[in-house]
């Protein structure tokens, strides 16, 4: 017991000794080799001192003996024999892991890392709310960057959106991920212990950090993370989130029934987000261009009707496909829609007028869609004004006067300091940009077909070039007069 | 205006259902003199739409179609324009069917057409290309003057087959050109004139030159496309005699063509070197003075002169075939200009000054500013409660500020876009047709029931 206990607590070597990447990285793999082989009796030993194994193992300088000891404490919970364990003290096992682990060790224990998360995410061990601040902060201080997209993230976010606790979830779903699981590895012969390491190195299916995903995963979080906004009411990330579910890379006119959701809720957020209808990115697959619209005729019928400037075409299309809203699940978002035509009505009229009188408005927004008394048009001009969704004064005339809306500027001058600081901003992340291509680049250097494609183009290039010399050297010849001949070559250019 | 009988009231309500242009009021020009400038088969096609458009000259221009129809061979022609007047003018002798002359005129027709086509056929066989050429040439002619306008077209398309000069090339295009301008298939005129301006010299060509120019103009401004015809028709130039293109248009109608699509579309600087000191384009202009003094007068800031002499010159301008259909909308486009250009030199205007110089009497223009303004053609707000028309006068650091940071945002956006694409499809992640996605229809029947939350 007592040597099981002491292999446990052979790794990290002690600080003082100063030990390279290599040298630890060397370490790391022989400690959990020596684990591997001694699974059992640090089994034994674990279940019957849980308490004398946590002490040993902790999560901040030991977190490989730590992921061991968690791991075989969760499989002891699970299995019968679990009277010995006390759930409360894997909890705190679990929680001490989860938020203290060692970044640049854990990159070693990758499988049994992600096992953990998934055993966390099935919320059995802490409250939901709990549980999706614990996995979105594993989550956060793996990567860092925020770049790399794991098998983790779909489950979290599901049991956000499920549980209703988005807040916990944000600072993940926020990030732009810009890399998957299933590019080929790339060979770079660094250690995992080197901090400097990119994320896209160590976050991969040979490490364990991430399991394989398919593109409905993929696409799945996108949908998922547009609800997530919709829940919040952001509906310009909401629109950001259904439109790379809509315009989502296909292959041989591959379209996903996700993405048509997506789309469909992407048209309604859009006119939450901007009163107007969105417009897809040229990036967009042309079949989806094409037939999305089509195939989603109700809802592009909504957006017409929004923007045609009178209420009742709405109105009346939102009452004759009630039967579409309620089958797609739309129907909340359809009546905020109805909701926010008014508001953007009166935000609308900003183009057109410096001030002007509350009746007016009032008739505007009567002629529109409904009639409102002028306390009502007052009441919801100060709560647009209080919400921010309005920049405007309300100027209340004296006696027998009228009222006045008087807008003002919605966009105010930065100050320079600020504006330098925007633009550094700007900068910086254009910056870190600039870095994930250059892995890219390198990573795709790496891949065959990638590779051939680069030789063909190179190769037409050249000959190209070779023509239009070879043309420039047939004119030469052909004509008597050098100058004629240039002119020649000019005119093809 | 003119009396109107209970059969014209009948009538132009008929029109009005159809989305005819109706014109009450009698018109600047004289039937009979307008109609002699023009030569060919225009004649008719001018005169059935006067008849259709304008109350006062209904009546006369009928007769005339039915006149003219008759003294051609276009048996269709004369049916269409009896059909008119016979509701119109049912007591008017014209509005009696003269069966006679069309089963006269039908059988002389079938004969000529007998004959050419074995005329044809007879040059077919022998196999000279020239008289094959002349012999589908004057089947064309034949078809087009009985108004078969598409057997015409085919027969002067054949043409083609057998061009062996330049000349040809042309005869052939111009063929085409004055069918394609019965049928008003203006792409058809378009792609054929730059058939012949693709010809060498032919710019150079004194009797072509206007002929080019004003099919052209005439061509685009039936699509609608304004500036290019007026870049058309600005060019023109009156240097050949004006019966070379008097079966499409008289130098009246050029400079008025020009003239207001110029107004239109051009703003004081080019209207200034373009129309008034353009020496070709001048001698168009000395034909119709109200056009020049109407031009004049935007040039030199007087906008409400200038749109009165066009208001009143609007009923000539809606009996026109080409014009009448872009009226409105020509119209709109120079009021909205000298709106625009009034408010150029000031930061606000009263909304009574804008009134007083271009609203009719009693009404407001507030609702036309609304529409400018949201359409983007005007750069101001309104401020209802001093009744101010106010420049928007946006603050350049502020302008840079934003256009910075948003062409920043917008690269950055690109950038990660792009790289999100490349890693999924490096990562073989596309979706593929035709494949069910393992794991997806599970994850989608889960995700479909978190949608009806939303």
């Amino acid at each position: 017991m007592e040597q099981d206990f002491g292999l446990l607590a052979s790794f990290p070597p002690p600080v003082e000794l100063h030990i390279e990447d290599q040298h630890l990285d060397h370490a790391a793999k022989e400690y959990i080799r020596e684990l591997n082989l001694n699974k059992a009796e640090l089994k034994k030993a674990v279940i019957s001192n849980h308490a004398g194994a946590i002490e040993i193992a902790d999560p901040a300088t030991n977190t490989i003996g730590c992921c061991f000891v968690a791991s075989i404490l969760i499989d002891a919970l699970r299995s019968k024999d679990s009277s010995a364990i006390e759930p409360a003290a894997v909890h705190q096992v679990l929680f001490n892991f989860l938020s203290r682990f060692d970044v640049l060790q854990v990159r070693y224990v990758g499988s049994l890392f992600r096992s953990i998360l998934e055993e966390v995410c099935t919320a059995r061990f802490f409250s939901p709310l709990f549980t999706v601040e614990l996995v979105s902060a594993a989550i956060f201080r793996l990567d860092p960057s925020g770049s790399v997209y794991t098998s983790a993230y779909l489950p979290v976010a599901k049991l956000a959106l499920a549980e209703d606790c988005v807040d916990a979830v944000l600072p993940i779903i926020d990030r732009d991920l810009t890399f998957f699981p299933g590019a080929p590895t790339m060979r770079h012969g660094r250690p995992l212990f080197d901090a400097a390491l990119p994320p896209p190195y160590y976050i991969t299916k040979s490490t364990g950090l991430t399991d394989d995903v398919e593109p409905a995963h993929v696409l799945e979080y996108y949908y998922v993370s547009g609800l997530l906004y919709i829940t919040r009411r952001d509906w310009t990330k909401a629109r950001k989130a259904f439109e790379r579910a809509v315009t989502y890379p296909g292959k041989d006119r591959g379209v996903s029934r996700i993405s048509l959701a997506a789309y469909k809720r992407w048209l309604l957020v859009g006119l939450l987000a901007d009163g107007a209808a969105p417009t897809l990115p040229n990036y967009t697959l042309s079949w989806t261009k094409h037939s999305f619209p089509r195939l989603c005729a109700t809802y592009t019928n909504l957006t017409e009707s929004f923007l045609a400037g009178t209420s009742e075409t709405l109105t009346s299309t939102v009452s004759s496909n009630a039967a579409t809203w309620e089958e797609d699940g739309t129907q909340s978002l359809v009546a905020e829609v109805v909701d926010a035509y008014q508001r953007w009505l009166i935000v609308k009229l900003r183009h057109v007028y410096s001030r002007l009188p509350i009746s007016q408005i009032q008739k505007e927004i009567t002629r529109a869609l409904t009639s409102l008394n002028a306390g009502d048009v007052i009441a919801l001009l100060e709560s647009m004004i209080d919400s921010g969704s309005l920049k405007a004064e309300l100027r209340r005339g004296a006696a027998g006067e009228e009222d006045y809306l008087i807008f003002q500027e919605d966009r105010a001058l930065l100050s320079e300091a600020d504006f330098a600081r925007e633009i550094a901003q700007s900068h910086h992340t254009i910056t870190s940009l600039t870095e994930e291509y250059k892995l890219v680049n390198e990573r795709l250097s790496t891949n065959r077909e990638y590779v051939s494609h680069m030789a063909r183009e190179t190769k037409r290039a050249e000959k190209e070039k070779e023509n239009l010399m070879g043309d420039f050297e047939e004119n030469l010849e052909d004509d008597e007069d050098l100058m004629t001949g240039a002119m020649q070559v000019d005119n093809t250019d | 205006m003119a009396h109107l009988t209970p059969d014209l009231q009948n009538y132009f309500g008929h029109m009005r259902q159809q989305g005819g242009v109706v014109v009450e009021t009698l018109p600047k020009l004289d039937l009979d003199s307008y109609i002699k400038n023009y030569e060919g088969r225009t004649q008719f096609d001018r005169l059935l739409h006067i008849g259709r458009s304008s109350i006062p000259l209904c009546v006369d221009a009928l007769k005339a179609a039915v006149k003219e129809a008759k003294a051609g061979g276009d048996v269709g022609r004369y049916n269409e324009a009896w059909e008119n007047i016979r509701v119109a003018a049912p007591h008017e002798p014209e509005a009696i069917k003269d069966e006679e002359w069309i089963a006269r005129q039908k059988d002389i027709n079938k004969k000529e057409s007998t004959r050419l086509e074995s005329n044809l056929s007879g040059y077919k066989q022998n196999g000279i290309k020239e008289s094959i050429r002349m012999g589908n040439e004057d089947l064309g002619q034949h078809y087009e003057q009985i108004g078969k306008l598409k057997e015409a077209s085919d027969a002067y398309g054949r043409m083609r087959h057998e061009v062996s000069t330049t000349k040809h090339i042309m005869d052939c295009c111009q063929r085409l050109i004055s069918v394609a301008l019965q049928r008003r298939d203006w792409s058809s005129i378009i792609s054929n004139i730059a058939k012949i301006s693709s010809i060498q010299g032919v710019e150079d060509d004194r009797a072509m030159q206007p002929y080019i120019k004003i099919v052209s103009g005439i061509g685009y401004l039936g699509q609608g496309l304004f500036k290019e015809a007026a870049d058309n028709l600005l060019r023109a130039d009156l240097s050949a005699p004006a019966d070379t293109f008097n079966d499409i248009a008289t130098p009246n109608d050029v400079a008025i063509y020009g003239g207001l699509l110029a107004l239109a579309v051009m703003d004081r600087g080019r209207l200034q070197t373009r129309v008034l000191d353009n020496p070709q384009f001048r001698v168009f202009l000395e034909t119709e003075s109200h056009i020049r003094k109407a031009i004049t007068h935007f040039v030199s800031g007087r906008y409400s002169a200038c749109l009165s002499i066009l208001e009143s010159y609007k009923v000539d301008y809606l009996l026109d075939i080409y014009l009448s259909k872009h009226v409105e909308n020509i119209f709109s486009q120079i009021r909205q200009k000298c709106i625009t250009q009034y408010f150029v030199p000031f930061s606000c205007v009263t909304l009574d000054s804008l009134n007083e110089t271009f609203a009719h009497d009693g009404q407001s223009i507030e609702a036309e500013l609304v529409d400018m303004i949201r359409s983007g053609s005007l750069n101001a707000r309104i401020d209802s409660e001093s009744r101010l028309l106010v420049a928007v006068q946006s603050d350049p650091r502020l302008e840079m500020q934003y256009a910075a940071l948003k062409a920043a945002r917008k690269y950055e956006d690109e950038a990660k876009e792009r790289l999100r694409r490349i890693n999924l499809i490096a990562a073989g992640l596309e979706v593929k047709a035709g494949k069910q996605q393992p794991g997806g229809d599970a994850a989608w029947t889960e995700s479909a029931s978190l949608g009806a939350a939303s």
